[in-house]
């Protein structure tokens, strides 16, 4: 493997540049991979699917990649625009463009060729010396900017307490509701005060970036993550925090990232599975294979030799057994081609207009929007953005879900 | 000269259904939980000793104490894995290790403590000495034959269970994911207890099995753990078909190196173990997918 002979410093200019807009922590993305590799190699960095990375591999795979580009006429100072669904590839891809001393610049896997283009010309790094779109903000910036979002919070926290008694009287209305939920993984906080409705019969699409706590929400739901008992209600009832299968014989499934199914049973098998629940309802697995023939001609297969789209439809299908009221969706169109995503998210309107309630986390806005009734965005934990999916503008979702 | 061989692989096949019953009880709960169950040579023999309580206090026949046994095994069994096992799951192999390593000490020095050093054994009358002749110089043992009947319909009662049934497929996808499996309304924890359970009255019935055809002796446990173990080993921890076949040739190894030396019978049993161990890493019947 190549391996670098040493990290490719930054252009001073550019080094410069962010320590006087106060951003330079003192390293570089790399080296906080490096630090961390150092502190703890096997720890896992991170997850795609079925795919486990430790920050050691992550580390051994950018370096590789890093003398690749380099390899390719890849200078540094170079920026580079970069289209990626959400992966293992992207997050290498990204450390490996700062490992090279390059800039990288993310676009959406929903951007079309135009949107690329325009983002490429608006980039004016070289001479400013600053790594985003003209007009946009770094993140963690000034301080009263924080100042003001923990005021809004605490104003939030406190309209919660007035609306708990109003939310009692309209009991039944909301088949879901969340208040206030946070979420951690150790140490780390990956929600941090979540208010979401559902109503019955509703299809509401999370969307966010990488990282942006989307997953964390729909496991919180699902009982997979501890969350407060007050801070979720399902039916009117708090139910936070209550084991995941209590909340599936209530009625919420979930669809987990990466499909889950399981390899030692056969795709028949795997929906039966689904019926664990003992909950009454319509589907069986006639139903399912009505809804999706494929799997009616797979049913003996093992999982492992299914396509991703075959894959996603069992697991959808298998929730469906369970006969849930509340289905939550966790990025079902990864890794599939469009022409399936399309017949998988066919399905799902059909579903709803039997009494289904629909969460949908996306990637893609694009699908997003096209499936859902209302978009809620989040960001680092928060929500930053939620409205009717028709009523949002590209500009407003675009700020949301990169906080620029 | 042939003849006395025939007769040697015979009591061998026979021998290897007792040792297929007690791999039964591990292959389950390794497959399943994924745990190593280190006291498992302690739980036969606990089961053999409760047979002998049962039938001494009561006058019992070991074999119509055995169901009593095998019950009480089992709900002890159930709450070892919920009070107990279930909370070492998860953090890697070590912790059931000694955890269980810890529960073979203190059974095998609370039997101790009950019943003295002693050997005992477990009275069966005539069961055990009656025989069936197949020839001038053949003859098989009912009770040997019965054992191993036994072990046949068992690994065949458990293949389908794990194949057929609703509990089967739970326990075969708690064993895959035991997160995703509760998104199904499964509680992975009562699952787990319920193999255990299962697990435990395979070993209590192994237990009073062994007691009958053998005399037994507190410090025993690891070597029926060791034959438990050498036997899941050689099937190749893919089929309850596997772990059978296992049994079945330790224990041809073991009575065929009995007949050759009778010192040589145990040394038999572990050489043909390396030897697989050194062609086959994988076991006879590894899992195919």
């Amino acid at each position: 493997m190549n391996r670098l002979p040493g990290c490719v410093p930054w252009p001073e200019e550019f080094a410069r540049r962010y320590r006087e807009l106060g951003y330079w922590e003192g390293s570089t993305l790399f080296e906080a991979l490096v630090r961390s590799e150092r502190r703890s190699p096997h720890k896992l960095a991170v997850v795609d699917g079925a795919r486990r990375c430790s920050y050691a591999e992550l580390r051994e795979t950018t370096e590789a990649l890093a003398a690749g580009f380099l390899a390719h006429g890849l200078r540094p100072g170079d920026r580079v625009v970069f289209q990626l669904a959400n992966s293992l590839e992207l997050i290498a891809a990204f450390f490996a463009l700062t490992r090279a001393g390059a800039i990288p610049i993310m676009a959406l896997p929903a951007h079309r060729g135009t949107e690329i283009t325009g983002r490429y010309q608006n980039l004016t790094c070289a001479r400013r010396g600053c790594l985003a779109p003209r007009g946009a903000r770094f993140r963690p910036a000034d301080r009263r900017r924080r100042a003001a979002r923990r005021d809004r919070e605490r104003r939030g926290a406190a309209r919660v307490h007035g609306n708990r008694s109003e939310t009692a009287g309209d009991r039944g209305v909301k088949l879901l509701e969340t208040r206030g939920l946070t979420a951690f993984y150790g140490d780390f906080q990956a929600l941090f005060g979540i208010d979401f409705d559902l109503a019955p019969g509703e299809i509401v699409a999370v969307i966010g970036a990488n990282g942006a706590g989307k997953s964390t929400f729909l496991r919180a739901v699902a009982g997979l993550n501890a969350a407060p008992r007050e801070a979720i209600r399902f039916e009117g009832e708090p139910v936070g925090g209550l084991p995941a299968h209590r909340l599936a014989a209530r009625g919420i499934s979930l669809v987990p990232e990466g499909r889950r199914l399981f390899p030692s049973l056969s795709v028949e098998e795997n929906l039966l599975l689904g019926a664990a629940t003992l909950r009454r309802g319509g589907w069986n697995l006639e139903r399912v294979y009505a809804l999706f023939p494929r799997l009616g001609e797979r049913r003996r297969a093992a999982p492992t030799q299914l396509s991703g789209g075959e894959q996603q439809m069992a697991a959808i299908g298998r929730a469906l057994m369970g006969n849930p009221r509340l289905l939550l969706c966790d990025e079902v169109s990864l890794g599939l081609a469009p022409r399936v995503v399309k017949s998988i998210y066919d399905a799902l309107p059909g579903l709803v207009r039997e009494g289904l309630s629909l969460v949908v986390v996306e990637q893609d806005i694009g699908i997003a929007l096209g499936v859902a009734h209302r978009v809620v965005c989040l960001q680092h934990g928060r929500v930053a953005l939620a409205g009717a999916a028709g009523g949002l503008t590209r500009e407003a979702i675009s700020r949301a879900y990169f906080g620029i | 000269m042939l003849l006395e061989w025939l007769d040697t692989v015979l009591q061998g096949v026979l021998l290897g259904g007792l040792y297929a019953m007690f791999a039964m009880g591990l292959a389950l709960i390794w497959g399943v939980m994924r745990l190593v169950n280190l006291a498992h040579g302690d739980f036969i023999l606990l089961g053999a000793y409760a047979a002998l309580v049962l039938a001494e206090s009561t006058g019992l026949h070991p074999l119509a104490a055995a169901p009593l046994v095998i019950a009480v095994l089992a709900l002890g069994g159930y709450w070892l894995q919920r009070g107990v096992l279930n909370a070492t799951l998860g953090k890697g192999l070590l912790p059931p290790l000694l955890v269980t390593f810890g529960l073979s000490i203190v059974i095998q020095n609370l039997l101790l403590e009950g019943f003295s050093a002693d050997s005992k054994a477990l009275r069966a009358e005539t069961l055990t000495t009656a025989s069936l002749r197949l020839g001038e110089s053949i003859a098989v043992g009912w009770f040997p034959l019965g054992v191993f009947v036994a072990a046949l319909v068992l690994v065949l009662a458990l293949q389908l269970l794990f194949s057929r049934t609703a509990l089967g497929r739970e326990m075969r996808a708690a064993s895959d994911d035991p997160e995703t499996v509760q998104l199904m309304g499964v509680d992975q924890r009562h699952t787990y207890a319920l193999a255990m359970a299962l697990a435990l009255a395979l070993m209590a019935l192994a237990g009073v099995l062994l007691g009958m055809r053998t005399s037994f002796s507190p410090t025993d446990g690891p070597a029926y753990l060791l034959f438990a173990f050498e036997a899941v080993v050689i099937g190749g921890l893919g089929s309850f078909w596997g772990t059978f076949a296992g049994g079945i040739l330790l224990g041809v190894a073991q009575t065929v190196g009995f007949r050759i030396d009778p010192g040589w019978g145990l040394l038999f049993g572990h050489l043909v173990f390396l030897a697989v161990l050194l062609i086959r890493p994988q076991g006879l019947f590894p899992r195919t997918r």
